[in-house]
């Protein structure tokens, strides 16, 4: 397996774990009307903006032990072509779920959504892309090409 | 537009090289073993650049280790340009 692959494994597992955290807290949030004001938007980032810090520190602690299991390995860190083939899919899968979850808020602000609502939807289409960007990664590697 | 299919004889090619391991191969070529697994399946088509770079690490020129269909027919890469001429 190489450094890319394990990478995306931690990337695929991290998002499943902050997007069920979120999920969970966001709907708590929903039903307990702490969304209903007039400072729903800032409630709902305050609710979630820790998700950056934590998937930084999720991702710089993976790479300490990816660095540190590799220890005397020259070639663990090593990326190639197919790599960064990879690399590119992933982004694809990304950005196409990221537009369409802008898309699906504008039309839905358009149509009268609720702004928490929208911000939710987007969030969702973002973390649905990551993961499943990361899921083509890992199936490109299984595939092999 | 012509189906092209391009397979390789690596593996035969690292075992003419004294057994010359993947990941010889990958360090000489500049990839990862598993690049240099993924190609000699047929399972990944190599840029041109790691094409040349593969060939070098073997001692081979390029034609010896890559072969090109075109719709079925064997094409020699080494020579089509004179034929065209």
């Amino acid at each position: 397996m190489t450094h890319q692959e394990r990478a995306s494994f931690v990337g695929l597992l991290s998002g499943i774990l902050l997007t069920t955290f979120v999920a969970v807290r966001l709907s708590m949030l929903f039903r307990s009307d702490a969304l209903s004001g007039e400072d729903a938007a800032q409630v709902w980032a305050s609710a979630i903006v820790w998700v950056i810090p934590a998937a930084i520190a999720i991702s710089a602690m993976a790479n300490i032990l990816f660095a540190m299991a590799a220890k005397g390995d020259p070639n663990a860190r090593v990326v190639d072509e197919r790599d960064r083939l990879f690399e590119y899919r992933g982004m694809g899968v990304l950005l196409i779920a990221t537009g369409l979850g802008f898309i699906a808020m504008v039309i839905g602000l358009s149509l009268g959504w609720h702004v928490p609502v929208a911000l939710t939807v987007l969030y969702g289409s973002v973390a649905i892309g990551d993961i499943a960007g990361n899921a083509v990664r890992i199936a490109s590697y299984r595939i092999g090409g | 537009m012509p189906e092209i299919r391009i397979t390789n004889v690596i593996r035969r090619l690292r075992f003419d090289r004294d057994e010359m391991t993947q990941q010889a191969l990958a360090n000489a070529a500049g990839c990862t073993r598993q690049t240099i697994a993924a190609i000699e399946k047929a399972k990944y088509a190599p840029s041109f650049e790691l094409a040349v770079r593969i060939a070098i690490a073997l001692g081979r020129p390029l034609a010896d280790v890559f072969q090109v269909e075109c719709d079925g027919e064997p094409i020699d890469l080494a020579h089509r340009g004179d034929e065209k001429a």
